[in-house]
């Protein structure tokens, strides 16, 4: 997200819903909005060598001058004109005459707006990269992951300040919203059985927790499990994916369809055990199931004293060098009954100490220090399924 | 759904009835049970097929479960194995997940609920596991095509 900054000049009511709404659904920020171009050149005039994206209504020979001028106020930035083609056609010479990079006739057409759009992100290497996606699973039900992830993807916001969404996919019952002891309006069932549920919805889907970090918990009222295809949940992954940096996914120790597609959709996958038999088996079975993952494992309430438990057992058992460890830290579960991060009820417990050090594993410091996560290509991602490397 | 088929390694009679009694859940689920007394006739047992679960004894007296339990595994690394014992342990649970134990039941707390919830997650975690594979292999296939 955040590859383009966009400003809105001359566009009426007519357009404005949809700019914002399509705009949201290709990554982009609405930076500003402008009623004509002299208010948008006094505007800004403070940020002139900001990478940005004008949109510009050109309705008359007047506005066709004033875009003429903002190309040259502003050279080499991109500018698309939104013309009205039916009433004089020339007009789109025109508008490419005076500086536009696209022209797009109105009335407003979603996927032609979508194509210039996209067609100047790639032409100025401003593609989409999406955010990097986060799988948080169990290996058994009740080892702790919605904890985990919860903690996660807080400390991710509120310690890295990356913009961070955290989903939960339990399709009944889900506790996310108990855990943070909020009662959201939306849940993820509301955005599931929609056909036509874009970004924007989930954008407008999701609660605000606190600066950077935003949920869309599972339905939390609702005891009857709803009949959920795996591909329209991995569609609302890749939507929040455009609206945050990271986006991590709580997955409910099922092993259906839903949980291995799930995973295998994200760009890493945290496994949470325990150091239980039927635990340590799970985790196990998915490590062998879905060797190209890489799963991380992490054992939940560990007790170093359990004898044959051992972090270092459990790493060779497991195949996993990276396998770390979260402390049996009774705040834990005291957040969770008080309905806060644990960083907001223990800011020095062992247990968010160790969260933050599964957090620097998954997010290394270089890509955390620039802002930007790195994110496999669907070449890596290909390779990594496929099991064949890119080097000869 | 078909009835499961368990095949139950035990060399204790009581035992044996006691776990037939907790599996008899004529309302839930239908289990189709067969019982065994030992290491030898278990894994000749496994290896003629038609089983889905195995409930086994850790501590039996002819042959050794561990040693069982690894056998079945190199016969079937995906089928739940289910180990009980009357004598429960941290290094006999670590032993067991090393042999691929799907999961520990201590016999002094066992009852019908805690069978149940155990088989439960076992299967489904096997069935979703078997499927998994099945699709991979699949997927793995058409690309080699």
């Amino acid at each position: 997200m955040y590859c383009l900054n966009i400003i809105l000049i001359g566009c009426d009511e007519r357009v404005l819903p949809d700019l914002r709404r399509e705009a949201l659904n290709h990554s982009a920020t609405v930076e500003a909005e402008f009623a004509d171009l002299p208010s948008a050149l006094n505007g800004l005039e403070s940020h002139p060598d900001q990478t940005r994206l004008f949109i510009v209504h050109v309705g008359s020979d007047p506005e066709l001058a004033q875009l003429k001028r903002l190309s040259r106020a502003f050279v080499g930035r991109p500018i698309i004109a939104l013309v009205d083609a039916d009433k004089d056609a020339s007009m789109v010479v025109k508008a490419m005459r005076a500086g536009a990079l696209q022209v797009v006739p109105l009335p407003f057409q979603r996927a032609d707006f979508g194509a210039a759009l996209d067609c100047i992100a790639v032409q100025f290497g401003l593609a989409p990269g999406g955010a990097k996606t986060i799988a948080v699973a169990g290996a058994t039900g009740g080892c702790g992951t919605t904890t985990i992830a919860l903690n996660l993807a807080y400390e991710l916001a509120c310690t890295q300040q990356v913009k961070c969404i955290l989903m939960e996919l339990s399709m009944r019952m889900g506790v996310l919203a108990s855990h943070l002891d909020v009662q959201p309006r939306y849940t993820t069932s509301d955005l599931l059985f929609d056909d036509k549920v874009d970004s924007y919805a989930v954008n407008q889907a999701l609660s605000t927790i606190a600066e950077n970090f935003s949920i869309l918990p599972g339905p939390y009222q609702s005891i009857e499990p709803g009949i959920i295809k795996p591909d329209a949940v991995l569609a609302l992954m890749e939507m929040a994916g455009r609206l945050a940096q990271i986006v991590v996914v709580d997955v409910p120790c099922t092993f259906d369809d839903l949980y291995f597609k799930s995973l295998s959709a994200a760009d890493s996958v945290v496994l949470v055990t325990q150091q239980k038999v039927s635990s340590i088996r799970g985790a196990q079975m998915v490590c062998e199931a879905l060797p190209d993952l890489q799963a991380l494992v992490v054992v939940n309430r560990y007790d170093p004293k359990l004898h044959g438990f051992s972090a270092d057992r459990l790493r060779t058992l497991l195949r996993c060098p990276g396998l770390t460890t979260v402390a049996n830290d009774p705040a834990v579960g005291a957040a969770v009954d008080h309905g806060r991060p644990l960083r907001l009820h223990a800011a020095r417990s062992s247990a968010l100490a160790d969260i933050g050090k599964l957090m620097k594993v998954l997010i290394p410091e270089e890509m955390r220090s620039n802002g930007h996560i790195e994110r496999p290509t669907l070449f890596d991602r290909l390779s990594h399924a496929f099991s064949f490397s890119a080097k000869v | 759904m078909g009835p499961t088929r368990v095949l139950h390694v035990e060399d204790d009679r009581i035992q044996r009835a006691l776990i037939a009694h907790f599996l008899d859940m004529p309302e839930e689920h239908k289990y189709v049970v067969t019982g065994v007394e030992s290491e030898e006739q278990a894994v000749d047992t496994f290896r003629r097929g038609g089983v889905d679960l195995v409930i086994l004894d850790y501590q039996l007296a002819q042959g050794d479960g561990l040693n069982c339990l690894r056998q079945l595994r190199k016969l079937d690394p995906i089928v739940p194995v289910i180990a009980v014992s009357g004598m429960a342990s941290p290094a006999i649970a670590a032993d067991l997940i090393e042999a691929g134990a799907d999961d520990y039941l201590n016999k002094q707390s066992l009852d019908k609920h805690i069978l149940a919830e155990s088989i439960e997650t076992a299967m489904a975690r096997a069935q979703g596991v078997r499927a998994n594979v099945r699709a991979t292999a699949l997927l793995r296939r058409l690309a080699r095509e």
